[in-house]
């Protein structure tokens, strides 16, 4: 067969354009915004978020107890963040110190469990794990180690103690979205975070550790 | 013969490296050299802001950035910074605030400029205290610009200063009353974890994507600036057109963070510091990206999404435009007492609009 030289090529030359054609099929259907891989994992996380909105809304009859309970103890520590605010002339009159001080003297026979009750601690733990464990967790894995002191170089090291201060130069864990959508939902003036893989309960105005939980979440990694 | 043949080998490869020398000489200086001009609308009666994140270190990257936007003041007369969090890194002591906030913008405090801050993971949440970035005492919270030299406030423009170190349900319900009641044209977010960037060390917050994103696109919003990823990238329209801007080197680098090749990235820059610049007329939104040394990284002009182009464009300007050239201090630049104030730029009042929850 002696084909003329520009056939000679022909069939490496129509792979070649197959290939390339294909190539660029495929990335105008991952859309010019991201490439498939990173819309699928999008689309993953966008789930898994969904499916911790509904948690919240479908919990089981013992949890609701626990939670109710849990509910109690942080109205509690609500009413003594108020009354100290309240004592120091307000909001605009107090510093985080301030209000801190007066808090930790009027708890001061405040321990761990205090809040955190030793019923909603597996229920704590099993929420967390359900984000944070199995498939279209890496997000969540990542934003919990992001800000966290434990994994910040330049964060000051944070030692979780029921009244102690949370050092100013500190770094904030974010909690991540899915997270705090299925927790318990607390008043504005106390938020979760974490520590390594503690929980605690932080006062957000006092800045002081009102209790925590520890090795709340599971050991896992972000790689 | 073998010897004169090494000559012209070594000649020939003394010449490549020369000419190889010479380009990446002629290159580095020309990110260095000194701006020319300011390109933007600089229309009457425009809506100007500037915008920094990942600030609060008091290093002289931050104080050189500083002093670069005052420069651009002169020109480019805005009322108004939006600050996207990492505001301040480490202690926060008030000695600490005046260094790493209050002596870096001293100048453009002085001249009544309003700075507005949302919260980073280095933050403690009581800078919402904190009175120069006027939070108004919340973590989240809602504001018109500031009122121009005319006392009017541009309602047209609406601004959600947002918490995703936190975001939590109150907060959420709270951004989605907000977003379905305005009715300002612009609605634009600012907040600390970009829902979309590039970047190696952090990349895009996919939570924080999947809870914001959705009410983004249903109520409108038209354009986010995050920080937290230490360098610039101006992400290519995302759902519902909006624009999306990662500005997180303000005062913190990380050189070569960008993924090289990244379907999200219209523009990217991470070899320097950098701030923005914003002016709003009708329906576009014009950006200039500026480097601490002067240099425009990226500018262009961004279509409101939803408004009456067909569709909503990001067009790069054609060739780099650049500033006023501006000796950089070493140290936190010194403030002139005898400033005077820009005309038709009054002093704005720091009007937080309280937060409805």
């Amino acid at each position: 067969m002696n084909r003329p030289p520009y056939l000679r090529g022909g069939a490496a030359r129509l792979l070649f354009g197959l290939t390339a054609a294909l190539c660029l099929v495929g990335s105008s259907m991952a859309g010019p915004l991201q490439t498939s891989a990173e819309r699928k994992t999008a689309e993953k996380v966008a789930k898994k978020v969904e499916r911790a909105k509904s948690r919240a809304a479908n919990q089981a009859k013992e949890e609701q107890e626990a939670v109710r309970h849990f509910q109690k103890e942080v109205a509690r520590y609500v009413r003594i963040h108020e009354n100290q605010l309240a004592r120091l002339g307000g909001q605009k009159g107090v510093t985080g110190q301030g209000l801190a001080a007066a808090i930790a003297a009027d708890r001061a026979k405040a321990k761990q469990g205090d809040v955190f009750l030793p019923e909603i601690q597996p229920l704590l733990r099993r929420l967390i794990a359900e984000q944070l464990k199995g498939p279209d967790t890496l997000a969540a894995r990542k934003a919990v180690v992001e800000g966290n002191p434990d994994d910040e170089k330049e964060s000051v090291p944070v030692e979780p103690h029921v009244n102690a201060a949370y050092p100013s130069g500190a770094t904030r864990s974010t909690v991540p979205p899915s997270v705090l959508l299925t927790l318990p939902p607390l008043p504005e003036c106390l938020h979760y975070r974490f520590v390594g893989r503690d929980l605690i309960l932080i006062d957000s105005i006092a800045q002081i550790i009102v209790d925590f939980l520890p090795n709340a979440t599971p050991a896992v990694g972000v790689k | 013969m073998k010897s004169r043949i090494m000559i012209r080998r070594s000649v020939v490869l003394a010449l490549a490296l020369f000419a190889v020398g010479s380009y990446v000489r002629v290159d580095f200086s020309a990110q260095s050299v000194a701006p020319v001009t300011l390109k933007l609308p600089l229309k009457e009666g425009s809506i100007r802001f500037a915008v920094i994140g990942d600030t609060g270190r008091g290093n002289s990257g931050q104080n050189e950035v500083a002093a670069q936007m005052t420069a651009v003041y002169k020109e480019f007369p805005f009322n108004l910074v939006i600050m996207l969090g990492d505001n301040i890194y480490g202690a926060d002591t008030p000695a600490d605030m005046e260094r790493k906030f209050g002596l870096p913008y001293k100048a453009l405090l002085d001249k009544g400029v309003e700075f507005r801050a949302a919260i980073g993971n280095h933050d403690s949440p009581n800078q919402r205290f904190y009175k120069p970035f006027n939070m108004g005492g919340e973590r989240y919270y809602t504001f018109h610009p500031p009122k121009n030299a005319d006392g009017k406030s541009d309602v047209s423009v609406r601004f959600f200063a947002l918490d995703t170190n936190y975001l939590e349900k109150g907060e959420i319900d709270w951004l989605e009353k907000e977003l379905s009641s305005s009715v300002s044209p612009w609605k634009i977010a600012f907040f600390h974890h970009p829902l979309y960037s590039s970047g190696r060390t952090h990349g895009s917050a996919l939570e924080t994507r999947a809870i914001l994103e959705p009410l983004f696109v249903k109520y409108g919003v038209s354009a986010a600036f995050s920080g937290h990823d230490h360098f610039y990238e101006r992400i290519k329209p995302q759902k519902g057109g909006i624009g999306y801007w990662v500005s997180g080197a303000g005062g913190s680098l990380r050189k070569r963070d960008i993924r090289v090749g990244s379907a999200l990235t219209a523009k990217g820059f991470d070899s320097d510091y950098h701030f923005m610049i914003v002016e709003i007329t009708g329906d576009d939104l014009y950006f200039q990206a500026i480097s601490r040394r002067g240099a425009t990284i990226d500018s262009g002009v961004f279509r409101r999404p939803g408004a009456a182009a067909p569709q909503a464009t990001v067009t790069p300007s054609e060739a780099p435009v650049l500033l006023v050239p501006v000796p950089v201090p070493a140290a936190v630049p010194a403030v002139s007492p005898a400033v005077r104030p820009t005309p038709g730029v009054a002093p704005a009042q720091p009007s937080p609009t309280p937060r409805s929850r």
